[in-house]
């Protein structure tokens, strides 16, 4: 009976210390990359080649990649809602923010070379990180050095 | 060599194309990279170390790939493509191709 309380008290104690660190740590996350976004001048498309009247004068491969954990408080809601059914909204959040990460590092590298344009990004999926909930994002594409610069 | 995942090279023409060449790498993650990791399941956030991980044995696989282009005779690589696969036992293989190509 005492075992039982103990591991309910440490269960709920890491689902409490998941959700107030892991939505501190995803909220300032999110203002990151709310403001470095704004702050890219790199415009990302996924269209298979330079608009017409682009001038490209070369093109390099960019590319930018993330693995980002879950959260205690993320995992456990999960957890039920695969019992329930639904929406993971949990995980929904998380997936966003490793996409829009591994972007903002590919625009990143696009910006390094000199260029102002991204095409033909794509975006995959890996399996190379640790047994726990987490989202392994890889974006790449071309970017589009303009002659001028 | 210039490497895009277009179908052509921007501003550039394709002279001479010279087959399909490719690299992979299969990695295995060790021990201690799990070991920082469980914090992270607790807090969330990035897993640093993983990313690491897998940017290095991208670049591998891509070395690769350039290595056979180079020996083709090609100077360049189009329509790149990345996938990954998992092998048996926790290793990961991260595999890349693209077309061997001459431009002017």
């Amino acid at each position: 009976m005492v075992e039982l309380l103990v591991s309910l008290l440490v269960t709920v104690g890491l689902v409490v210390v998941g959700f107030g660190v892991g939505r501190a740590r995803e909220r300032r996350h999110l203002a990151e990359l709310d403001r470095r976004e704004a702050a890219s001048p790199v415009v990302v498309v996924d269209v298979k080649s330079p608009p017409p009247g682009v001038d490209a004068a070369a093109g390099t491969l960019v590319m930018g990649e993330v693995v980002i954990a879950a959260d205690y408080f993320k995992s456990f809601a999960a957890m039920f809602r695969n019992i329930l059914g639904g929406e993971v909204k949990t995980y929904q959040s998380m997936l966003n923010r490793a996409r829009r990460e591994a972007k903002l590092r590919m625009a990143d590298q696009a910006q390094a070379v000199g260029a102002d344009l991204v095409v033909n990004v794509r975006f995959e999926w890996s399996d190379v990180g640790p047994r726990m909930p987490s989202a392994e994002i890889f974006c790449y594409g071309t970017a589009i050095v303009s002659p001028r610069s | 060599m210039i490497i895009v995942n277009t179908e052509t090279v921007p501003g550039r023409e394709i002279t001479a194309f010279h087959g399909l060449v490719q690299g992979n790498t299969i990695r295995a993650k060790h021990v201690g990279r799990d070991i920082g990791a469980a914090l992270k399941n607790l807090v969330g956030g990035e897993l640093t170390a993983y990313t690491e991980l897998l940017t290095e044995a991208r670049r591998e696989a891509i070395d690769r790939m350039i290595a056979q282009a180079e020996a083709l005779g090609a100077n360049a690589i189009v329509n790149v493509r990345f996938t990954t696969s998992s092998v048996a036992g926790g290793a990961a293989e991260l595999y890349s191709y693209g077309t061997a190509v001459t431009v002017d």
